[in-house]
């Protein structure tokens, strides 16, 4: 395959608070004042200029006025593109507001894959152009990975094949494309497609996870509608942040029709329980910003898009005050949807009253969708770190806004501190 | 310069290969900070083990390889550019806080412990640290120090030098020295602070902390014209009663900030006050009403009290979005800083105005009223060198406008590399030949960060002191005959504290002149040889009064030579001193910051005559009866350490001005 050169030229169009600009346009907005450097989960972890959003900003500078190349300074370039977070605490600093997600996610686009590890790389390729091929190898990788071939194979001397621990970060990454769920959800009796739906129901991103819990609770939620279920349609969210925006935009034409299809004349809510995806297809026009027909429609899809936390409030419980402390985890990645954090303070504030309380990370982010490359080393750390804030507030439930934030937090509390549990803010409205 | 492959593997080996790096991106990325200069170092040390900094230091002097230390690089100055390459030190992991103890009211602290985390520690424990730079929520303690940075709160609460009790510090050449204000001898911690690193490095430092005042009132007042709202604040100053922060805005500002954050500011007013007050609830309430007076007196337009926290909040955050209104109008925003004495406030403001029209230029204003800061704000496009060129030829004319109303080029930004050049402006030939010297004392191979502070060329540019005072030139012309004919001597005012019997005693007694009582910047200006009892006197008849000790009955230089009265060191704003050579130096003013070049005030307290004779002291005054009884200490002897030879090395190499108090008479 022939190799991509690098280019900032043709990126999107990034937003901000004056409107669209170039990616080029928006970094040189940023005057370098710092206020961003201690609100990044990476720079805290890291310390060093070059993980800093500052030094992201400064690094698509120089690679836009082609001062330094991204070939030359490879790896620090591939570690710097990959360990951002994209969870626009930064931007929230700002003074300027300036989008350094989108700054990141330009620089990926325009490093093509390289950013990523090499095998992950070629299989990801494979995930837009031969799906099949690509399930199928995700699939025997797993194998060899659970059972440990590859190192029994090294350790007995036999082969030496590369190490699978990047398959462990694919766990997060890849998308499945959704059959799992469907089985898992056929097992417990739900409904098939109705005929004439009230409204559509992306399941999240993290379905990959098929988390049919999660999928089950909202169905319970939605009980006294009709929900079409769009099953293994991805929103493209997936390939517009690891990706290569083209793709995302195939993906994101398939959902826009999807739409338009099932309920776009009579303009059908689209509920989506991830808070990602909710964040992602309110932003996603600017992907058809050089189509004009279609970034009509985007937008009118755009403003349909609901998360499940508008569709109805919380019972109070008689238990409040048994029930401990509360919190909510407002953590998404991207584009966080400051409204979508309200509605839910908002129903947790009505069913705990004052065993409510803000949930403040003091350093980190949840472990959610976008530290998926700080695994390793790092991760053990940061989740620890939340824990203690958890810990140290005496809060003994935690709601999320993303499922994967929640499994990822639920993992971290059960190993350290198993008085506290989180849950999707689903669980919290669906009746038992 | 290049660093060879054998001083890179020794970093590596002392550091972990993981933390010395070269590659392009990382070299790019520390050569800059907030301002406009960008120099590539040759190398970036991260250190992340504290007791690893002072081998570090001792093997880049070792291979006369120069450093510079950098925490979190937001000032506007360029004070961590590798100007001359070198290693940029990332001192950033080190961001620990190791002890708080509110009992004795101290935090101790790694150098890069951040201002915000350390305020997010103490304010559970009902305590609070006093200075509060506007980027205190990512800056960090030491590069606070080393800018000596202040906040709005200065005014009542000093600036970070007066916030710090100790330091452990590392020289140039690598030794570590514990450092504090009152300590016998020089006040090295007050020169160190605000030397932007070129004289050492800080390795550990113990902070003051204060109890959280139990409320905080702010209020929101409207005048017709800008010297009347600075009239007000000098009325209050006069008053006794100093606000916890009083920030101003003129017009074009109130405007341009109002339409971005809709915070109520009325458009049509002049000049726009925001006065917070603290302490307990019926002081407030009394200095409420003293402040409403006042603001009425003065013509005021609207006087506003915010009365819940909401409205307090809403008062803030048109002040605090004033740099965010300014970020988005343009790509860069270049924050400029000058100081000028209180009551030239209108006048110099105006002239700025002026600067900014004619250079065709956009810009907000916004200055801490209480201390005659200004900050203009200039929006403009990098991209454009015609704009750029326009706007850095305005910043320089604003900071001369600066220096010609009697203020200073730095009020708490630091001078880095953008400003050396008007140095020379504020600066005698002396003044910064001196500053060479100390510089030479602490670094003489020049490798911490070098080419800063001191402007380059300044034997032609900056002009010879002007001083007219025939006794000052007559004591001038004898320490330089006594100098260059080798004849040692002993520096008293009145003898008082040294108790000399020498046969060679320089007396300042011919000192004798009052030279101001301003009572509109509340500040005094007197000759070293005026006795405190006089002086005292003279005040009181002017109906003001200083923080003077009423039984000290030896001379105001000797005072302060003799640092026998800790209170009143920090009430001096401004010095004048003869060197051992004759040359007359001069420094500060009726400034209520100044944060240009080494803090010569500092130098010469407690130095008991060994580098100079002080002549003249500016010192603040109070419309307030003050406390008199302030015990007059003796003079400690104190040992010439290290950094005190050094200093005296280069100012008086042959040992002729030599106090008894190392012990020995002449």
């Amino acid at each position: 395959m022939k190799k991509k050169s690098f280019s900032l030229s043709s990126a999107l169009p990034v937003g901000g608070p004056e409107g669209a600009r170039s990616v080029k346009e928006s970094v040189d907005y940023c005057t370098r004042c710092n206020a961003c450097v201690q609100s990044c989960p990476s720079y805290l972890l890291q310390q060093e200029e070059a993980y800093s959003p500052r030094g992201r900003n400064q690094i698509v500078r120089l690679l836009a006025e082609r001062k330094i190349k991204f070939s030359d300074n490879a790896p620090l370039a591939q570690d710097v593109t990959r360990t951002c977070l994209l969870c626009a605490r930064c931007t929230a600093a700002c003074a300027g507001g300036l989008p350094m997600a989108d700054h990141v996610l330009a620089l990926r686009r325009a490093a093509g894959w390289d950013f990523l590890p090499a095998p992950l790389k070629m299989l990801l390729r494979l995930c837009g152009t031969r799906p099949k091929m690509f399930e199928r190898l995700l699939v025997l990788l797993h194998i060899l990975r659970r059972t440990g071939a590859v190192r029994l194979l090294r350790v007995c001397g036999i082969l030496n094949l590369p190490s699978l621990r990047w398959v462990r970060h694919a766990d997060d990454i890849l998308p499945r494309r959704g059959k799992t769920l469907r089985r898992l959800l056929k097992k417990q009796g739900l409904p098939a497609a109705p005929e004439k739906p009230d409204l559509l129901y992306l399941p999240s991103f993290e379905a990959q996870y098929a988390d049919a819990e999660l999928a089950r609770a909202v169905l319970c939620l939605l009980q006294d509608k009709t929900p079409h279920i769009l099953l293994g349609t991805p929103s493209g969210l997936f390939e517009y942040i690891y990706g290569d925006a083209s793709l995302s935009l195939l993906q994101a034409k398939n959902i826009l029709s999807a739409w338009e299809k099932l309920g776009g004349k009579r303009k059908l809510p689209l509920v989506t329980d991830s808070i990602e995806i909710y964040g992602f297809l309110k932003h996603f026009p600017v992907l058809f910003a050089a189509y004009p027909a279609w970034h009509k429609r985007a937008l009118a899809l755009a403003g349909k898009v609901q998360f499940i936390t508008e569709l109805s409030g919380a019972r109070r419980t008689e238990k409040t005050a048994a029930n401990g402390f509360c919190a909510l985890d407002a953590s998404s990645v991207l584009y966080p949807p400051a409204d979508a954090a309200e509605k839910a303070r908002k129903i947790l504030k009505t069913h705990f009253g004052k065993n409510f309380v803000e949930c403040e990370y003091s350093r980190f982010v949840t472990p959610a969708g976008g530290l998926a490359f700080v695994r390793g080393a790092r991760a053990e750390e940061a989740a620890l770190e939340n824990v203690k804030d958890v810990a140290r507030r005496q809060i003994t439930q935690v709601y999320c806004l993303s499922g994967l934030a929640a499994l990822e937090l639920d993992a971290a509390l059960r190993r350290h501190y198993p008085q506290a549990r989180a849950r999707h803010i689903v669980h919290i409205q669906a009746k038992p | 310069m290049r660093i060879s492959p054998r001083v890179l593997k020794k970093l590596q080996r002392l550091l972990g290969p993981e933390n010395v790096l070269t590659d392009a991106i990382s070299l790019a990325l520390n050569g800059y900070d907030c301002s406009q200069s960008r120099h590539r170092p040759d190398a970036v040390a991260t250190v992340r083990n504290p007791a690893l900094l002072e081998p570090l230091v001792c093997l880049l002097a070792r291979e006369k390889i120069p450093f510079v230390p950098r925490a979190a690089a937001t000032n506007h100055a360029g004070s961590c550019c590798a100007v001359k390459g070198g290693v940029v030190l990332n001192l950033n992991p080190l961001n620990q806080i190791y002890q708080i103890d509110t009992a004795r009211g101290f935090a101790e602290t790694a150098p890069c412990a951040v201002t915000g985390d350390l305020q997010a520690a103490l304010a559970p424990l009902g305590f609070f640290y006093a200075p509060d730079p506007a980027s205190e929520k990512v800056s960090t303690l030491s590069g606070n120090l080393a800018q000596n940075a202040s906040g709005a709160r200065c005014l009542k609460y000093g600036n970070t030098s007066d916030n710090t009790l100790s330091i452990e510090f590392i020289t140039p050449a690598g030794q570590t020295c514990v450092l504090r204000h009152d300590a016998a001898g020089p006040d090295w911690l007050g020169l160190v602070a605000g030397s932007e690193g070129t004289l050492g490095i800080i390795k550990r430092l113990r902070v003051k902390i204060l109890p959280a005042p139990k409320h905080v009132k702010t209020f929101l007042a409207t005048f017709p014209s800008l010297s009347a709202s600075v009239q007000t604040v000098s009325d209050l100053v006069a008053r006794g009663l100093i606000p916890r922060c009083v920030e101003a805005m003129d017009q074009i500002t109130t405007r341009a900030v109002e339409d971005f954050s809709h915070a109520g500011y009325p458009k049509d007013a002049q000049a726009l006050l925001i006065i917070e007050l603290d302490g307990d609830i019926k002081q407030i309430r009394q200095e409420a009403q003293t402040l409403e007076e006042l603001c009425r007196q003065n013509g005021c337009d609207t006087f506003t009290a915010a009365r819940t926290e909401a409205e307090r909040e809403k008062l803030w955050r048109g002040r605090r979005a004033a740099y965010s209104a300014m970020a988005a109008l343009a790509p860069n925003v270049a924050v400029g800083d000058g100081t000028v004495p209180r009551s030239e406030l209108p006048a110099a403001l105006a002239q700025v105005r002026e600067v900014i029209d004619r250079f065709g230029v956009t810009a907000s204003l916004l200055f801490h009223a209480g201390d005659g800061n200004f900050h203009p704000q200039i929006v403009f496009d990098a991209r454009n060198p015609d704009q750029t060129r326009r706007v850095s030829q305005a910043l320089q004319e604003i900071l001369k406008t600066c220096v010609r109303f009697g203020g200073t080029v730095s009020g708490e930004h630091g001078i880095g590399v953008e400003k050396r050049a008007v140095m020379a402006c504020q600066y005698s030939r002396e003044t910064l030949r001196l500053f060479q010297k100390i510089k030479k004392a602490f670094d003489p191979d020049n490798l911490s960060n070098p080419s800063k502070i001191i402007p380059v060329g300044f034997e032609e540019k900056a002009a010879p002191c002007a001083e007219t005072d025939p006794a000052v030139l007559a004591l001038a012309a004898e320490m330089k005959r006594r100098y260059t004919q080798k004849i040692p001597s002993v520096i008293t005012g009145q003898n008082t504290q040294l108790k000399s019997s020498s046969a060679h005693l320089l007396s300042a007694a011919p000192l004798q002149r009052i030279v101001e009582i301003d009572k509109t910047n509340y500040m005094a200006v007197a000759q070293a040889g005026v006795k405190v009892q006089d002086l005292l006197a003279e005040l009181k008849a002017q109906g003001a009064d200083a923080k003077l000790p009423a039984q000290y009955t030896g001379t105001l230089g000797g005072l302060t030579a003799s640092k026998a009265a800790k209170e009143f060191i920090s009430q001096i704003t401004g010095i004048q001193a003869i060197l051992p050579n004759g040359d007359i130096v001069e420094y500060g003013g009726k400034l209520m910051k100044n944060a240009a070049g080494y803090n010569l005030c500092r130098l010469f307290t407690g130095s008991a005559g060994a580098l100079g004779m002080i002549t003249r002291l500016t010192f603040k005054i109070y419309a307030t009866p003050q406390n008199h009884e302030i015990p007059p200490q003796p003079m400690f002897a104190f040992g010439p350490d290290p950094l005190f030879r050094a200093v005296k090395q280069q100012l008086d190499p042959d040992g002729l001005f030599r106090p008894p108090v190392f012990g020995e008479e002449i």
